[in-house]
């Protein structure tokens, strides 16, 4: 999948600015941004739901006409609501979408029960969807994009509204589809989600690609520093640390009374880590506690979106 | 279990699930047009209010319905689906128009067999009475198209409703030229062919009638698409 220079306005408002970019097999590509940052927009535009204003949408290679039968059977589309005829049950709303995707009757029953099961849902399907919750309902949505196993998934802020297993077991599925060859296209305002799934990322902001690359690569890229907090039983002096290789600043942190607290700044926590602990030693340091904070996606993302990121650069 | 294997089967059944609306749906035209049969009154008025609900219910009942699929977002779910807008549509509108026959019919068959018809009509009248329910449908359909919300397409519904209502000349004769086009009317065909089996007009233009259907069909696959694109 391939986009170049996809464009989109309301009005005045520019909503998608020169958007381009590549999917290629077997990848995960998260779309991150703050609220309004365009995100759905672009996902509804590779879904053919949004015509874009300009720019060129290949989709398996070629540009390929609206609501062509044959390309949407290569794609699964969640959108960032749970759609569904309320009055229906979970069983017969997914058995509409799986008939729709053209598997068979035998087909449809066979996956539709492993799929409910593995979603939880199978004791449930026979309710209307009207009595669900909202995770419930997602977790339906999510099972009725799988059932015709889409070449590209493009997922609009997929793990909205599920509890803790619910979301390691879609990261894990998630997984499994893309080591199968497929794609997969997500966004999510929850950069700790795209720096644990996606091969790369893309930074979105007022319509705009402001990052992209793999998650430790947009880290590496900002050359923040990592803080290790050490904890102490009793006081040491600091010469020793402060010689360490790569240390970029030390200091006592005089607001904990209860130990002897020091924070290391750093440019490389794992080569320092070792080193300070054998210097602490060697100053017979009684070791309480160690806690290095490094550097996260969401530090790219705060810096790039132009909030203040909480790691010192 | 009845399972839904496409749209067309899920309107259906969605509509014979709930039991409570099912009922209301029979009921209601059932109370409010079983009057007409017994009530005196001049044969060209039965008809043209038999066609006038055929028209309201198909054309309200249709468009309120898209509507509220396109402000539930189902129809952006419907839109990724390997089905073309243009199928999906005509699932939709034989959905309703299967339910609006079956909804209007035990009245329909009151009035027509209390005016006495001549057998020979019926198919006529059963066949005008369906292309009829279809096209209220499909007008239906296409109002939601022009409409934004739900409250513009009451509005958008109403006068379109009244406008072919007066304009099929069902209720009064229309002056020379609209006349003539009123007979183009799916609606004006179903009421003639009513006052044909009841031997009150002497000639019925059948054969123009599926001109209008085939028309309105060719419309819709035309704009079915513009249901599944979005802002």
């Amino acid at each position: 999948m391939k986009l170049d220079r996809i464009c989109k306005q309301y009005g005045d408002a520019i909503i998608l600015d020169n958007i381009e970019f590549e999917v290629t097999k077997g990848e995960i590509l998260s779309l991150v941004g703050p609220n309004g940052s365009g995100k759905s927009t672009l996902l509804k535009i590779i879904s053919k739901l949004i015509e874009p204003d300009s720019g060129v949408l290949k989709l398996f290679g070629e540009e390929v006409p609206d609501h062509d039968p044959e390309v949407m059977k290569k794609i699964g589309v969640l959108f960032d609501h749970n759609a569904h005829w309320d009055n229906m049950t979970g069983y017969e709303n997914a058995w509409f979408f799986f008939r729709s995707y053209g598997l068979s009757k035998i087909a449809t029953k066979t996956k539709l029960e492993e799929l409910l099961k593995w979603a939880g849902l199978w004791e449930k399907k026979d309710q209307a969807v009207r009595t669900y919750s909202y995770g419930m309902r997602r977790k339906l949505a999510i099972i009725e994009i799988l059932a015709h196993d889409p070449q590209l998934l493009l997922l609009d802020e997929p793990a909205m509204g599920l509890d803790y297993s619910s979301r390691l077991a879609l990261y894990g599925l998630i997984d499994d589809i893309t080591k199968r060859g497929k794609s997969v296209i997500f966004s999510t305002n929850d950069v700790a989600e795209a720096a644990l799934l996606a091969h790369e990322v893309l930074l979105l902001n007022q319509g705009k690609i402001i990052a992209t690359g793999t998650p430790d690569a947009l880290i590496s890229s900002l050359q923040l520093s990592t803080k290790i907090e050490v904890k102490l039983a009793n006081p040491i002096p600091l010469n020793g640390i402060e010689n360490i290789e790569n240390v970029q600043g030390l200091g006592i942190d005089t607001t904990v009374t209860d130990c002897f607290k020091i924070d290391i700044l750093t440019g490389s926590g794992k080569t320092v880590l070792p080193e300070l602990i054998r210097k602490i030693f060697d100053e017979n340091g009684i070791i309480q506690g160690i806690e290095m904070k490094q550097p996260t996606l969401g530090d790219v993302f705060l810096k790039f979106t132009g909030e203040n990121h909480a790691v010192t650069s | 279990m009845l399972l839904p294997h496409n749209l067309f089967h899920k309107e259906v059944i969605e509509n014979i699930k709930n039991r409570k609306s099912i009922i209301m749906k029979f009921l209601v035209p059932l109370v409010l047009l079983s009057p007409v049969a017994f009530i005196n009154m001049p044969a060209y008025v039965k008809s043209g209010i038999l066609a006038f609900m055929i028209l309201f219910l198909g054309v309200f009942g249709s468009s309120v319905r898209i509507v509220r699929l396109r402000e539930q977002k189902i129809t952006e779910r419907l839109a990724v689906l390997p089905i073309k807008p243009s199928i999906l549509i005509m699932h939709y509108i034989l959905a309703n128009s299967l339910v609006d026959s079956l909804q209007l019919l035990p009245p329909m068959l009151l009035i027509f067999i209390l005016g006495i018809p001549g057998i020979a009509a019926i198919a006529w009248v059963l066949m005008l009475y369906v292309l009829a329910v279809f096209a209220a449908n499909m007008i239906g359909v296409i109002i939601a198209l022009v409409a934004g919300s739900s409250a513009e397409v009451h509005l958008y519904a109403m006068i379109v409703t009244l406008g072919i209502a007066v304009m099929s000349g069902s209720f009064f004769t229309l002056p020379g030229i609209l006349n003539f086009i009123g007979l183009f009317s799916p609606f004006r065909s179903f009421s003639d062919s009513l006052l044909f089996s009841w031997g009150d007009i002497n000639v019925i233009y059948f054969t123009i009638a599926p001109i209008p259907i085939m028309l309105l069909v060719f419309l819709v696959i035309i704009v079915s698409g513009k249901f599944f694109k979005f802002k």
